[in-house]
C-alpha cells in the first residue's frame, strides 16, 4: 500500500517537473505580440533604406513608389530625419507634462536654448568684444559607418546641459505653481525669448536669418545621397538612446513617483515623496532631451551647413508636442511616438493633397484634434477598437484601391464626377489627393460596416449559427 | 449583526500591550488662527508610545486642524510639537515629517492616486526608502497590500475601487511609510458595519504587532469606546477633557457640551 502511494507521488512529481521544464511557447508568443508595435517601429526605422530591396514586399514598395503612393527614397530620408528629431522633442514633453502633470506650453524655449548653445559652443561667443568662450576646431573621429565631428557632438550635449540647468532654475521659481498657472508661465517664456532674440540681442542670435555652423557628419569626400543616410542613422542611434532612457525613467519607480505627483500632490507628500526634488528632476530631464532635439534640429535643414534661427521660439513650435501627444495619447510613452509618426505622415500627404490651399494642412490637423478631444480624449493609442479597426481598414483599402484604380479608370471617373476643383479642396487629379479621399471614405465604411453587417444579418438570416431547439430544464 | 457580536465571534488573541510612560509626541500650547477665528487654542497633551488615542469633538472644534498641524500641512501660530528625541517639528515639510520623524496620516476624504493601480498606490510610500532592487520593492508593496486584504484587487485602478477598499488602501499607504505614529482622520466615515469591523482589526493589528502609536479622530463613539485607551475631547478649539472612555463618559463638562445624556449612557454601558 505504502509503495503504491509513493509511486503515485513520484509520478505526479515527474509530471510537474516535465511541465516546468517545458517551454511555454504560447506565453512567449503573447509577450512578443504585445510588443509587436515596438518591434515594427524599431525595424521600420532601422531598415527604411533597405525596405525597397527586401525579397517579397520590396517589389510592392517599388511599385508604390513608381505610382507616387509612397514618397521616393530621398523624400523618405528627409521625412524620417524630421520625424526622428521630433520624436525626441515630443517624448521629452510627455515626460514632463504627461507624467508629472506640469503641463508646459513653452517647450520650444528649451529646444531653442539647446540649438543656440550648441552653435555658441562650436562657433564661440563674443559679448561686447570680449570672448566668453572660443570656438572649437574640427576633430573628426571615425565610428564605423560614418565620420563625425566630436566637437559638434560635444556641443549638442553642452547645449542640452545648459538647457537643463536653465530649466531647473525656472523650476525653482515655479515650484509652487500648478496647472494653469504653471502653463501660463511656460507659455510666456518662449515669447520673451523670441522678443529678446529678435530685437535686443540680434547681433548674438542672428535674428530671422540665424547663425550658421558646421555639420555633425563629415561632408567632404562623399556624395550627398550617402551623407544624408549616414546622418539619419547617427540621429537614429541618438533617438533610440534618448527615448530608451526616457522610457526607462517612465516605467521605473521614478515614473511612478512622478505619476503620484500628477494624481495628488498632497497625498504624494504624505507618502514621503520629495515632491520638489521630483518636479525639478522631471523638468531637468525633459529640458535636457528637448535640448538634444534642439541641437540636432540645427543640423536637420537640407543644406551642407547647420542653421539656427529664432523659429524655435515661435508659439507653433511649443504647441507641436501638445497637439502630437494629445492625438497619440497623453501620459504614455508609446502614445506620443504613435502620434508623431501618424501626424508627420498625415501632414506630408495633406500638404501635397491639398495643394490648392497652401498651409491648410494645419487647419485640417486642428479639426482632427478637436474630434479626437471630443470622442477619444485618451488618444489614439487607447482608442475604441471600432475606431482603430476603421482606421486600419481605411489605410489598407486606400493603398489597395490606389494600386488597382487604373484597371477601372477610377481617376478619370472621379475627375468627371467632381469637376477640377476637387472635393473639399482635395486635388483629385493628384494621387495623394485621391489617397486621402479613399482613406476618408474607407475609414467611414470600416467604422460603420460591422454594425451594418450585424444589423443586416439579424434582419435577414437571424442569429448565426442557428441554435438547435432548446428545452429549458423543468 | 452588530459590531459587538462580530467582536465576540472573531476575538483575536489579545497580546499584552505595552504602553510606555515616555511620550512619543508632546503637544505644547499649539494654537492656530484662521483670521479672527481661533481654530485650535493652546492645545496641550502628551501621546504615549504604543497607545491608541481618540480625539473627539463636535464639528468645527479643530480636530482635523490639529492633525494638519502635526503632519505639517498647516503651520501653527504658536506652540511646539516635540518628538521622542525632543525635536520640534513645527514648520517642517510634510515629506520630512513622514520620512524622518515617522509620523504618517490618512485623510478624512480618501485621496488615492486614481489612475494608478492598487499595487502602485502602495508602492509609492516604499520608493523613498533608499536603495532597493525592483524585486524588493515589489515584495514590500505586495506585503503592504496583502496586510489590508486587497491582494486580489492589485491590478485594479483606484478610480474603480469602492469606498471601503479605498479606506483600507489609504490605511495601507500610511502604514507602508514605516510610521511610528499614525494619524487616522475619521477612518470609519461612510463605511458599512463589516468594513468598520475590518478597519478596527487593522488598527488593532498595527498597534499590537508593529507597536504603532495611533491617534484617531472620529465621531462614532461606539467604535472608539472599545478601541482606544484615552480620549481627548475638543470643543471650540479648546481641550475640555482628557481621560479613559469611562471617565469621559461621566465627565459633566463633556456631557453638557458635546455628548448629551443618551450618548454617554452608550459609552458607559
Amino acid at each position: 500500500m505504502s509503495t503504491n502511494k509513493s509511486n503515485t507521488t513520484n509520478d505526479t512529481m515527474k509530471k510537474i517537473k516535465d511541465r516546468i521544464s517545458e517551454v511555454n511557447w504560447s506565453y512567449h508568443w503573447d509577450r512578443i505580440k504585445d510588443k509587436g508595435g515596438y518591434i515594427v517601429f524599431v525595424l521600420t526605422f532601422i531598415f527604411i533604406k533597405q525596405i525597397p530591396y527586401l525579397p517579397i514586399i520590396g517589389n510592392l514598395i517599388q511599385d508604390a513608389q513608381n505610382r507616387n503612393i509612397i514618397p521616393n527614397i530621398e523624400t523618405l530620408n528627409s521625412l524620417f530625419i524630421h520625424m526622428v528629431i521630433l520624436l525626441i522633442f515630443i517624448v521629452s514633453w510627455d515626460l514632463l507634462s504627461g507624467y508629472s502633470g506640469q503641463v508646459s506650453f513653452g517647450h520650444g524655449f528649451f529646444l531653442g536654448l539647446g540649438s543656440y548653445f550648441t552653435v555658441y559652443y562650436i562657433n564661440g561667443l563674443t559679448v561686447n568684444g570680449r570672448a566668453l568662450f572660443d570656438g572649437k576646431s574640427e576633430n573628426f573621429i571615425n565610428i564605423g559607418f560614418t565620420t563625425i565631428d566630436l566637437n559638434v557632438f560635444t556641443a549638442i550635449l553642452v547645449g542640452a546641459t545648459v538647457s537643463a540647468i536653465i530649466s531647473i532654475l525656472i523650476g525653482l521659481i515655479t515650484l509652487r505653481l500648478k496647472g494653469t498657472y504653471f502653463a501660463l508661465i511656460t507659455l510666456i517664456l518662449p515669447l520673451i525669448a523670441l522678443n529678446l532674440a529678435k530685437n535686443l540681442w540680434e547681433e548674438y542670435t542672428g535674428g530671422d536669418l540665424g547663425l550658421q555652423t558646421r555639420r555633425l557628419v563629415k561632408q567632404e569626400d562623399k556624395e550627398l545621397s550617402q551623407i544624408v543616410w549616414e546622418e539619419y542613422y547617427f540621429y537614429l542611434i541618438i533617438m533610440f538612446i534618448s527615448i530608451g532612457i526616457m522610457f526607462w525613467i517612465a516605467k521605473s519607480r521614478f515614473g511612478l513617483a512622478l505619476q503620484s505627483i500628477r494624481e495628488d500632490e498632497l497625498a504624494a507628500k504624505a507618502s514621503g515623496i520629495n515632491v520638489r526634488l521630483y518636479k525639478l528632476f522631471a523638468m531637468g530631464v525633459s529640458a535636457f532631451f528637448a535640448g538634444i532635439a534642439g541641437g540636432l534640429m540645427v543640423q536637420s535643414v537640407g543644406s551642407p551647413i547647420g542653421v539656427v534661427n529664432v523659429g524655435a521660439f515661435e508659439t507653433q513650435t511649443s504647441f507641436t508636442p501638445v497637439i502630437y501627444t494629445i492625438l497619440g495619447g497623453i501620459g504614455t510613452i508609446s502614445g506620443p511616438i504613435m502620434g508623431t509618426i501618424i501626424l508627420t505622415i498625415a501632414i506630408y500627404y495633406l500638404a501635397l493633397g491639398l495643394i490648392q490651399y497652401p498651409m491648410i494642412e494645419l487647419r485640417a490637423i486642428a479639426i482632427i484634434l478637436i474630434l479626437i478631444l471630443r470622442f477619444q480624449p485618451r488618444g489614439l493609442i487607447k482608442a475604441d477598437k471600432q475606431l482603430k479597426n476603421g482606421l486600419y481598414i481605411g489605410i489598407f483599402m486606400a493603398i489597395l484601391i490606389s494600386f488597382v484604380e487604373e484597371l477601372v479608370n477610377l481617376p478619370q471617373l472621379l475627375a468627371t464626377w467632381f469637376d477640377d476643383e476637387g472635393i473639399f479642396g482635395l486635388d483629385i487629379l493628384n494621387i495623394k489627393g485621391r489617397l486621402i479621399f479613399y482613406f476618408f471614405i474607407n475609414t467611414i465604411i470600416g467604422y460603420f460596416a460591422p454594425d451594418f453587417i450585424r444589423w443586416a444579418r439579424l434582419k435577414t438570416w437571424g442569429v448565426w449559427p442557428s441554435l438547435p431547439d432548446f428545452d429549458p430544464p423543468k | 449583526m452588530s459590531i459587538e457580536e462580530l467582536d465576540d465571534e472573531l476575538e483575536l488573541e489579545e497580546k499584552e500591550r505595552v504602553i510606555s510612560d515616555t511620550p512619543i509626541l508632546r503637544i505644547i500650547d499649539l494654537t492656530k488662527k484662521f483670521g479672527e477665528l481661533i481654530a485650535v487654542n493652546k492645545a496641550t497633551f502628551d501621546v504615549y508610545q504604543g497607545e491608541i488615542l481618540g480625539i473627539i469633538g463636535p464639528n468645527g472644534s479643530g480636530k482635523t486642524t490639529l492633525f494638519n498641524m502635526i503632519s505639517g500641512v498647516l503651520k501653527p501660530e504658536e506652540g511646539e510639537i516635540l518628538t521622542k528625541k525632543n525635536e520640534n517639528i513645527v514648520g517642517k515639510s510634510t515629506t520630512k515629517i513622514v520620512k524622518k520623524h515617522k509620523i504618517a496620516r490618512t485623510f478624512q476624504i480618501v485621496r488615492p492616486f486614481k489612475l494608478l493601480q492598487a499595487l502602485d498606490n502602495v508602492t509609492i510610500p516604499h520608493i523613498p526608502k533608499g536603495l532597493q532592487s525592483p524585486k524588493t520593492l515589489k515584495t514590500r508593496s505586495l506585503t503592504s497590500l496583502l496586510e489590508v486584504d486587497m491582494g486580489e484587487k492589485k491590478n485594479y485602478p483606484a478610480a474603480i475601487l469602492p469606498h471601503g477598499d479605498l479606506k483600507r488602501l489609504d490605511f495601507a499607504r500610511a502604514l507602508a511609510t514605516d510610521a511610528e505614529v499614525l494619524l487616522l482622520d475619521e477612518p470609519y466615515s461612510g463605511l458599512s458595519v463589516e468594513d468598520s469591523f475590518r478597519i478596527t482589526q487593522l488598527i488593532k493589528n498595527a498597534n499590537q504587532e508593529k507597536g504603532v502609536t495611533i491617534m484617531i479622530v472620529e465621531h462614532k463613539l461606539k467604535l472608539l469606546a472599545n478601541l482606544v485607551d484615552r480620549i481627548v475631547v475638543l470643543n471650540q478649539g479648546k481641550i475640555i477633557a482628557i481621560g479613559t472612555p469611562e471617565e469621559i463618559s461621566k465627565n459633566q463638562v463633556v456631557i453638557e457640551s458635546y455628548l448629551g445624556k443618551e450618548a454617554s449612557s452608550i459609552v458607559s454601558s
